[in-house]
């Protein structure tokens, strides 16, 4: 196309060329749009579950743990407390004739320390007398 | 350069040049407006009760239906000059051609004027190359061989740098574009704004992520084990295990523990990781339908039953 050609359609020319402009930068803005829209999921997603698994290991967290189970052996009287057996993650304590207040408080605690209760017995052993047995693991 | 005024001394910045069949050669490098004699445009004027140039430029062909070649393509011109408004027809394509030849190429053009509006100050002739002489005739510059004229007749000199020209057309705009120059410059306007304001758009939602981004970084920064989302998933499952069974034991334990009162006491309960199991012993038959109301209730299993106890369980 000759020079003359252009200057000719010099007008046409400009607003072609700058529709070619809005056509290009409206497409730069939808597809920003639509790949902001999908990383924003992604990175609420991986917050989220930062955030969640986070949690979830100060909840579980081994080392608080290992200093409440010190507490169950002293929440009653050392006569009651037949076995407590503390090694490598795990606890078994047998408590014996236990009052029911005291058994109340024992079974509280239990439920709010955070570690696996594998197993609990609690058999009543007089009247308002219990034997109880726990093993627990973190 | 006979022939041909070029001066750049004063007045416009760009050289002006006068445009008729006997000029010589041009030889610049920049751009220059281009001034028509009448041997390139043809002129008519005429006295119309209309208002705007636009108006008059959509009839001016019109007027000169009788006047041109019809197999020349021409473009017009038209400006008001006190009451009267003057028509310019003229052929870009004969003047680029011309002009060409004489050594200006087309990009070189500027603007073009037309002699015409000089007609007060060719009042008294000027020489146009050796045969020809300029001058205003009845209002219209008009070009006369010089043979008509007398010898003794004193010539003047043009410099067309100090006169004033108001009526010019770009090059560009001359030809009778779809688009119309205007229209053009609205229409850009409008549409560069628009592009600009979706790329402005685009860069701003880009921006919008980096709070997000901040806070993913920061919490990485905390927890760096945790980057990966492998990793990640991996203490997911292991935690929402343990949290998901223990909170079901406790919420069980919590629940037998509800279900003794004053009328009855506990007598066993075993817990391990698949069931809970309690043994309840209850005073009275009205104790006993609570209980086994409250245990249905609660998800819980009858498993033995006898007047003065009842075993409930529940799987985990």
């Amino acid at each position: 196309m000759s020079l003359m050609s252009l200057k000719r359609f010099q007008n046409e020319l400009i607003i072609f060329l700058l529709l070619l402009f809005v056509g290009f930068s409206f497409f730069y803005k939808f597809s920003a749009e639509k790949s902001v829209a999908s990383k924003k999921i992604e990175i609420k997603e991986s917050v989220s579950e930062i955030s969640k698994v986070a949690e979830l290991k100060i909840f579980w967290d081994k080392k608080k743990v290992k200093k409440e189970i010190t507490k169950f052996k002293t929440m009653v009287s050392k006569a009651k407390v037949k076995r407590f057996e503390k090694r490598s993650g795990k606890l078994v304590a047998i408590y014996k004739n236990l009052s029911l207040k005291e058994l109340n408080k024992i079974s509280k605690k239990l439920v709010a320390t955070h570690f696996k209760i594998s197993k609990l017995n609690i058999q009543e052993s007089g009247k308002d007398r219990y034997d109880m047995e726990f093993t627990c693991k973190w | 350069m006979k022939g041909v005024q070029i001066l750049n001394f004063m007045g416009s910045s760009k050289l002006r040049v006068l445009v008729h069949k006997d000029m010589e050669d041009i030889n610049v490098k920049d751009s220059v407006d281009i001034v028509l004699t009448p041997q390139f445009y043809t002129f008519l004027r005429e006295d119309l009760e209309i208002k705007f140039a636009y108006q008059a430029k959509k009839i001016a062909p019109a007027f000169f239906d009788d006047y041109l070649n019809a197999g020349v393509e021409h473009q017009y011109h038209v400006y008001k000059h006190s009451n009267e408004w003057y028509f310019f027809a003229y052929s870009v394509e004969e003047i680029t051609t011309f002009l060409e030849e004489r050594g200006l190429s087309s990009h070189q053009i500027g603007k073009i004027y037309f002699v015409q509006e000089l007609e007060k100050r060719l009042e008294s002739p000027m020489e146009l190359g050796e045969t020809m002489v300029m001058q205003t005739l009845e209002g219209t510059v008009t070009l006369l061989p010089k043979r008509l004229l007398s010898r003794e007749i004193e010539y003047q000199s043009l410099n067309l740098q100090k006169e004033k020209f108001q009526n010019g057309i770009a090059l560009s705009s001359s030809y009778d574009s779809i688009v119309p120059f205007k229209e053009t410059a609205l229409l850009s306007t409008l549409l560069f704004f628009l592009g600009s304001f979706f790329l402005f758009e685009g860069e701003r939602g880009r921006s919008s992520i980096e709070s997000l981004e901040v806070s993913q970084t920061e919490l990485l920064e905390q927890y760096p084990k945790l980057s990966s989302s492998l990793q990640r998933n991996s203490e997911m499952k292991k935690y929402t295990k343990i949290d998901r069974e223990e909170r079901v034991k406790r919420e069980a334990l919590m629940q037998v523990s509800k279900m003794i009162s004053n009328s009855n006491r506990l007598k066993s309960l075993v817990l391990n990781e698949k069931s809970i199991t309690a043994t309840i012993k209850i005073d009275s038959p009205v104790a006993m339908r609570k209980l086994k109301k409250l245990a249905k209730k609660r998800s819980f299993t009858l498993l033995n039953e006898s007047a003065k106890e009842i075993s409930v369980e529940k799987k985990l």
